[in-house]
């Protein structure tokens, strides 16, 4: 009997071989059969392989989808900015005609409806106002509309609909004012974006109610006929594994959703997505003064997107915040102040060093319990991709916990308080402000920020 | 008890040809937007799986990913196709991102946070020999035992699926040390799964 060593090449040859055979979908066993001499050694192996492809990473199809969309955003951006050096300045105008007429393709296979019913009773002129920008003389009929439209849709979920597109409008809408610079538009659309977030979920509560009254009723009736409810179809969704009292699920569960609920959480989903890709955009390449504001529906898009959920899918074990906040720079430290609800990708710092007053991206994990915070300090390139450059990074464990420890940095937090409910869907608002109060091994050092120059951190 | 899965599920979703992939990229160079479309289409998963096992959670891997594409967005002008093939190159990148999680999270002292310690593995009977894992957590567990080449020809072959040969491109050796390399990985992994017990009384 052949007997080779474990680090006899030929053993190597022999597993890859086996490996490739695997792959192409033979068993353990048919390839033990071929190597009979090196049965033993190769099986415990071969199987190792095997429970290791078992567990293979798996990616699911929204996350996968999201991530596709904002992928071909960046990809246009990409473009356009590439031809901008070709053909002048880049747009946003021109980018937003260019959404536009794909996005009202879109919207008119959903909402003819409601073309039908503008062209019908608004006239013309309404039906013109559509793609209007606020800066345009139709917008006011634009928005006398909207408000028509929804003072006469009743169906919980029609209503529910009808603001997830004026969303889409009024983020479409907030990407062309950022160009033009009027903040006080700006601030009003990002206030907008907000309201009609907060009214389709409202709408869209109704709705889950009235499909769990439904249902009640329908549990309560003997006649065992299957219902159009009862013949919905299943989702599946992951199991929370996190928490010990559903230590006994399986990994996937099977959940009943009412149709007209899905397609409302999809769509919910599908426009949050959008809105964040397109602003995320209208981001890069409003002036920096406009950024705040964008910033603002960007990271509401974002929340959006990561809170819906479908019923009885289990909320994330924790969940990636960042936001907007200021630094201070004094004689005795750097300060940062901001809320941390939500991700944002670029800052108005520009290519410098964070100064007294700049507007920074901070994140953090805030725990659905509400108990940890993970505190960075981001600083990006002005205009582009973002770049790894500062990291302040710290993490707090527990309410009363009053220092942050950052590697190589100490963050005294002079003060944080949950905003908000503790431990809802929505995630939970922290305010925090803080003092760095040692920098560590960096004391006195320059750390060079690419892109962003070096910055200089005092001496105690 | 040795109900052991059959077959390894190769991860590849695509029948495309080499002169596929490069009419592809050729396109993407180009600037057609639609290309770019096609590489995330035909690369994500693969990408996203590899990070996957060398991160610890799919939240990272899923930023991981993204970052990746925006990189291969940017850099793609600079591709030459020559000897390497256009997965090897995209798997550069991607393992040049993973490499830099890395150095960030090096400076992180705490727990990553999503890396709570699998129930499942608690319940073992101590003496029994384990053959699986009972999911992705616990092998990023056991893979944290391996050495970093170990690492990265694991993710490579098993996550994005890459030949012997791609992966020989991206991790610049030769094909006979990958593949001494996926063996001793896994001959390393195998001693990994084993519940802490019994592993005790293995001579090391």
């Amino acid at each position: 009997m052949t007997t080779l060593q474990p680090d006899d090449p030929a053993l190597s040859e022999v597993i890859d071989e086996c490996l490739e055979a695997l792959k192409r979908g033979e068993s353990i066993d048919d390839c033990l059969s071929r190597h009979p001499d090196i049965a033993d050694e190769l099986r415990p192996l071969l199987t190792a392989a095997v429970a290791m492809a078992d567990v293979a990473p798996t990616r699911d199809d929204t996350t996968r989808r999201v991530a596709h969309t904002r992928f071909e955003g960046a990809v246009r951006h990409h473009l356009a900015t590439n031809q901008r050096s070709a053909s002048g300045r880049f747009s946003i105008r021109d980018w937003w005609n260019t959404r536009a007429s794909g996005w009202t393709r879109i919207w008119a296979v959903g909402f003819a409806s409601m073309a039908l019913f503008v062209v019908l009773s608004t006239g013309a002129a309404a039906y013109a106002s559509t793609d209007a920008l606020p800066d345009s003389p139709l917008y006011p009929v634009k928005r006398a509309t909207e408000h028509a439209r929804l003072a006469i849709t009743f169906s919980d979920e029609s209503r529910a609909i009808y603001h997830l597109e004026l969303i889409e409008r009024r983020t479409l809408e907030l990407a062309a004012v950022a160009e033009s610079g009027d903040q006080a538009r700006a601030e009003e659309l990002s206030r907008d974006v907000l309201k009609n977030i907060e009214f389709a979920r409202v709408e869209a509560g109704y709705m889950e109610a009235d499909v769990a009254q439904a249902e009640a009723v329908q549990q309560t009736d003997a006649t065992g006929q299957l219902s159009d409810e009862a013949a919905a179809p299943t989702i599946a969704v992951a199991a929370d594994d996190g928490d010990a009292s559903s230590a006994e699920v399986t990994d996937i569960v099977q959940v009943r959703v009412d149709p007209r609920l899905r397609a409302y959480i999809e769509a919910e989903r599908e426009t949050a997505a959008r809105a964040y890709a397109t602003l995320q955009i209208a981001h890069q390449i409003a002036p920096p003064h406009m950024r705040p504001h964008v910033l603002n529906a960007l990271t509401l898009a974002e929340q959006r997107y990561r809170t819906t959920r479908f019923p009885g899918e289990p909320a994330p074990i924790s969940r990636t915040l960042f936001a907007q906040g200021v630094v201070r720079i004094t004689d005795s430290g750097m300060t940062i102040s901001g809320k941390l609800p939500f991700e944002i990708s670029h800052n108005a710092l520009g290519n410098r060093p964070p100064q007294d007053g700049d507007v920074v991206a901070v994140g953090g994990y805030v725990r659905d319990d509400g108990v940890l915070l993970v505190l960075r300090l981001y600083a990006f390139e002005a205009e582009g991709v973002v770049e790894d450059q500062i990291w302040l990074q710290s993490e707090a464990l527990g309410r009363n916990e009053d220092v942050l420890f950052i590697p190589g940095f100490n963050v005294s937090v002079d003060d944080w308080s949950q905003v908000g409910p503790p431990a809802t869907d929505q995630g939970s608002w922290v305010y925090v402000q803080g003092t760095v109060t040692d920098y560590g091994a960096v004391n006195g050092e320059e750390i060079n920020l690419l892109g962003a120059g070096p910055i200089l951190f005092p001496q105690p | 008890m040795n109900q052991e899965p059959a077959r390894i599920h190769s991860g590849a979703e695509t029948s495309l040809t080499d002169g596929d992939i490069a009419a592809i990229v050729q396109q993407a160079q180009n600037g057609e937007a639609a290309a770019f479309g096609q590489l995330y289409e035909i690369y994500s998963d693969r990408v996203f799986r590899y990070v996957a096992y060398r991160v610890d959670s799919d939240a990272d891997a899923e930023d991981i990913t993204e970052d990746v594409f925006i990189r291969m967005l940017e850099a793609i002008g600079s591709f030459k196709w020559r000897n390497v093939p256009f997965s090897a190159w995209l798997m550069r990148i991607a393992h040049n991102r993973v490499i830099d999680h890395y150095r960030r999270g090096r400076l992180r002292t705490a727990t990553p946070l999503d890396d709570a310690p699998p129930l499942a593995s608690r319940d073992r009977d101590p003496q029994e020999r384990v053959d699986t894992f009972s999911d992705l957590q616990e092998l990023r567990v056991a893979m944290a035992g391996l050495t970093d080449l170990q690492r990265q020809v694991i993710s490579l072959r098993f996550g994005s699926d890459l030949s012997i040969a791609e992966t020989a491109h991206v991790m610049n050796r030769n094909e006979g040390a990958v593949k001494a390399l996926q063996h001793s990985a896994i001959r390393a992994l195998r001693r990994l799964m084993l519940p802490r017990n019994a592993d005790a009384g293995e001579t090391p």
